[in-house]
């Protein structure tokens, strides 16, 4: 069992557009008023300076929710024809964490290639212990996507924490066989 | 600036009523207005879509909080006080009304996009009247439909002329005659800003320059005399010299006179708009509507007061002292939240969070 940690990673991949990034970041930074130690984001080699910017924007969310930390931001470069090389890459992350005692908060709202959020979910599973929260935020619209969170109607979007959701129907379910054994 | 003083766009407008949605209060908000002694102009729920909009006030109530007051007035200050005409020209500027008539300029429409681009056939120009860029019907109606290479836009310089004319700034003396308001509210407002026909006026000229940025349409020279009459007849003139082979005019106007002048001009397709007498009290808008009529509303009065739980909450100001040329390109608020009673423990922890929302994410966006 890892130690107690508090400290996070906050691991995403790029998105169509900077505000797919940005947003669900964004949004639980405001929600829970505070930011993690640590931004991994893997992007696609030829995405370097959509990566800058998007490392510029995270960078400056973070100052504003949280003054006084220093926020580590890195970008993990991966070919986008090469899913074995994206699986090493993304483990190492999940690794890292693990060997740092360090807890990740997943981000797979992004619309990026099908092979990304399959691999990150299976990472999940397989690092369950250490996965905070697996995030999907969703729009009632796909073109919201490359709005800034803010300007978005509130009742337009839906942070969602797909492992505390799931938790929740498997306890649900758990219930519901209990009850029909008892019948 | 004060501390609860934000200076915002149409847009980041969403941040104070996602505020107010996180906070619970997405039912029964109203706008109520300073200049016509608090009368309350409309109730509000706040929804996904955008805002519905409940119990407009009517024309006859309206009237009754009105015709006092500009019995008091003398005749040039009276002009200040925004009719019911007014409002009801601001649903239309909003694109939450649609003029009648519009269904001929559909169907025109209809026709071009069934037109074979390979061969050819005519280009047709669209041309507003005065009027209508003063309505923003490019902005509300027009450039929303598809382009098309045969269609295109023409305005005459005739009409910025007249969209430029200016007739007075509010100064303190005038601003003196007007007594059922305290006059700090008033000069905070008003002092060295345009009188409420040159404000309507400027809607109007924007619109005609951001109709010239967004399309590439042509421009007619042509001059401009002082007489409203002779320029009508310049602007006519100019449109219906323009046609050629392969060339028509589609001229959209709210003037029967201006429409009949040019019925049966060669190439000319006159089109008539008009604004319904009556407005709906009960409607639902789109965000972007909800948020230009605000703006409208707010440029015709000057201030809105937001009213939140029965509470007076904040002021959103269209107008204010010092607001600048770039302000007003950019059409921008400035919107102030009233700090309650800090015995007030409920109030104030909403007060708070409306305000930190406000400046974490209008300082995040203008960094970005």
């Amino acid at each position: 069992m890892p130690k107690k940690s508090s400290k996070l990673i906050w691991l995403t991949s790029m998105g169509q557009n900077m505000y797919e990034n940005l947003n669900p970041y964004w949004a639980y930074c405001e929600r829970f008023k505070n930011v993690p130690e640590q931004i991994a984001l893997l992007h696609a080699i030829e995405m370097n300076a959509e990566k800058d910017r998007t490392v510029r924007a995270f960078s400056i969310i973070s100052g504003q929710y949280c003054k006084n930390k220093q926020i580590n931001i890195a970008g993990i470069s991966f070919d986008d024809e090469d899913v074995r090389g994206f699986s090493e890459k993304a483990e190492a992350v999940f690794k890292k964490a693990s060997a740092e005692n360090m807890k990740l908060i997943v981000d797979v709202s992004l619309t990026t290639w099908s092979f990304v959020p399959i691999y990150l979910m299976k990472m999940t599973r397989n690092y369950h212990n250490i996965v905070k929260s697996l995030v999907y935020f969703q729009y009632s619209e796909h073109c919201l996507r490359s709005r800034p969170y803010p300007l978005i109607p509130r009742p337009s979007t839906t942070f969602h924490d797909l492992l505390a959701e799931s938790g929740k129907k498997d306890r649900k379910e758990q219930v519901r066989c209990a009850k029909q054994h008892s019948m | 600036m004060r501390e609860t003083t934000f200076n915002v766009s149409k847009q980041e407008m969403m941040i104070l009523f996602n505020a107010l949605i996180d906070s619970g209060y997405d039912k029964n908000l109203q706008f109520s207005v300073p200049l016509l002694n608090g009368l309350i102009l409309f109730k509000f729920h706040l929804k996904g879509s955008g805002a519905q909009v409940l119990n407009f006030v009517v024309q006859q109530k309206y009237l009754e909080c009105y015709i006092p007051l500009a019995k008091r007035l003398k005749e040039h200050t009276k002009n200040e006080i925004p009719s019911y005409n007014d409002i009801q020209q601001s649903f239309y500027q909003a694109g939450i009304l649609k003029p009648s008539g519009i269904e001929q300029l559909e169907d025109i429409f209809s026709t071009l996009r069934n037109q074979s681009v390979i061969r050819g056939g005519d280009v047709y120009y669209i041309a507003l009247d005065t009027n209508l860029l003063r309505d923003r019907f490019f902005s509300v109606y027009l450039k929303k439909i598809p382009s098309h290479p045969n269609l295109d836009y023409i305005l005459c310089e005739t009409v910025r002329d007249e969209l430029k004319n200016r007739r007075d700034k509010l100064n303190r003396n005038f601003l003196q005659t007007i007594t059922h308001l305290k006059h700090n509210i008033l000069a905070g407002c008003f002092l060295n800003q345009n009188c409420l026909e040159d404000r309507m006026r400027y809607v109007g000229f924007l619109e005609y320059n951001n109709m010239r940025a967004a399309t590439s349409c042509e421009e007619i020279d042509a001059q401009s005399r002082k007489s409203g009459r002779l320029n009508d007849e310049i602007i006519l003139e100019a449109y219906s010299s323009f046609v050629d082979i392969g060339r028509k005019v589609i001229f959209i106007s709210r003037d029967n006179e201006a429409v009949r002048m040019m019925t049966g001009e060669e190439n000319v397709i006159p089109i008539l708009l008009e604004h319904e007498s009556v407005i709906q009290t009960n409607f639902a808008t789109a965000w972007d509507q909800f948020f230009d009529l605000l703006y409208l509303l707010s440029i015709l009065y000057g201030k809105l007061n937001l009213i939140v739980g029965g509470v007076e909450t904040g002021s959103l100001y269209g107008v204010w002292k010092g607001k600048d040329v770039q302000e007003w390109e950019q059409d921008r608020f400035l919107l102030e939240i009233f700090r309650p009673r800090d015995e007030d423990k409920d109030e104030m922890k909403d007060y708070q969070f409306v305000v930190t929302a406000l400046k974490d994410n209008l300082s995040i966006l203008k960094q970005l």
